[in-house]
């Protein structure tokens, strides 16, 4: 495959993306009240290492900025049937120069476990590589999350190295991984 | 807890050779041509370009800000403009910080002011603002640099494969840290 750039274009207009029970939507100011229930959750805000504190006004102004963006691209994760919010889904960081991206995503406190975390990551992968033209995207997970880590590991993310005491969480220290999945590694078996 | 008035109000870094001191419009003129530098833009995997207004006009705000530290590193013997070193990133949850440090050209490498002006401000960063994390990314084509921030105290933490596209290749960026406990 030839990449000869990024696609502005296809992070500034995003597209629903759609897999077996999930819908990836733009994230918009709709969703902000099931975020701030995200955001305010106690073993949500450990997974994610969320410091700040946040208000309705907040969330909502900062979603309603994401929409026509060309320098992230940021999905709400519904289920396809039942609309239930399970989480969102970011590239953050979009760094065209170098062709790569920062990934994030957070679950609603209902949604881990139930394979959504997984569908939801290979979506947007693919829509990285295949439609945004990214030769690489990175991540962060904290070593406390070993769950999340086998999530990416089996969408192809690889582990290159642990950031020492880069987080501090309850008054402990705790290292984060850095991950990343290459355009050029996609189809090896995760 | 990071002593934030030691970042508003950045103190002098004196060393043996080099002095540190808060950049600023002084300093715009050295600024602007080292980044006429080839060898200093591939070094550093600038991509972008930048107007002489837009160098005046970053010199001349990096005074007084709470989120970062900037300074010029200085020959003490003749105040002669040697780069900048600059503490960014500022994590005041995590008490961490990044580090960069650029010379004004090649005729300055291997004649230590590299090494003693991360000496020193380290030592800003962990006696003076009390941070417990000092992070770098350095490109896997600059050993050189590499081995100082190794004499200095950082270590390595792994390599971001492909992370720096420079000149149609792409190239390994190499990850490092100084704890405030490591040994320095």
């Amino acid at each position: 495959m030839i990449n000869v750039g990024v696609n502005i274009n296809a992070l500034r207009v995003q597209p629903d993306l759609r897999g077996d029970s999930i819908l990836l939507t733009q994230l918009d100011g709709t969703y902000a009240a099931q975020c701030l229930a995200r955001l305010n959750d106690p073993e949500t805000r450990r997974l994610t290492g969320t410091h700040d504190e946040f208000d309705l006004e907040q969330v909502r102004a900062w979603h309603r900025g994401l929409a026509g963006r060309d320098d992230r691209a940021d999905w709400v994760i519904l289920h396809a049937e039942t609309g239930e919010f399970l989480g969102d889904v970011s590239f953050n960081v979009v760094d065209v120069a170098n062709r790569s991206a920062q990934f994030r995503i957070a679950l609603a406190a209902a949604a881990p476990g139930r394979g959504y975390g997984t569908s939801a990551t290979r979506l947007v992968l693919d829509y990285g590589f295949d439609v945004v033209g990214l030769h690489r995207v990175g991540l962060e997970v904290f070593d406390y999350n070993p769950r999340a880590r086998r999530v990416y590991e089996k969408c192809g993310f690889v582990a290159e190295g642990v950031k020492r005491q880069a987080l501090r969480w309850d008054g402990e220290w705790h290292d984060v991984v850095v991950m990343a999945a290459l355009a050029t590694e996609r189809g090896r078996p995760g | 807890m990071i002593a934030i008035e030691a970042l508003i109000v950045q103190p002098e870094l004196r060393g043996e050779r080099v002095l540190l001191t808060q950049l600023d419009g002084r300093f715009a003129d050295g600024l602007w041509s080292s980044l006429q530098d080839p060898e200093n833009i591939r070094l550093t995997g600038t991509h972008q370009t930048f107007t002489r207004a837009q160098i005046d006009d970053w010199a001349a705000t990096r005074p007084g800000r709470e989120d970062r530290a900037d300074y010029a590193l200085v020959r003490i013997s003749d105040g002669a403009f040697l780069g900048e070193v600059v503490l960014n990133d500022i994590d005041e949850d995590n008490d961490s910080a990044s580090f960069r440090i650029s010379l004004a050209g090649a005729h300055l490498f291997g004649l230590g002011y590299g090494t003693e002006a991360t000496r020193l401000a380290l030592d800003y960063a962990f006696d003076v603002l009390g941070l417990h994390r000092v992070g770098l990314e350095v490109f896997a084509h600059n050993p050189r640099a590499e081995r100082v921030y190794e004499k200095c105290g950082f270590v390595r933490e792994g390599v971001l494969r492909d992370a720096l596209r420079w000149e149609r290749e792409w190239h390994d960026v190499v990850r490092m840290s100084v704890l405030v406990g490591d040994r320095r």
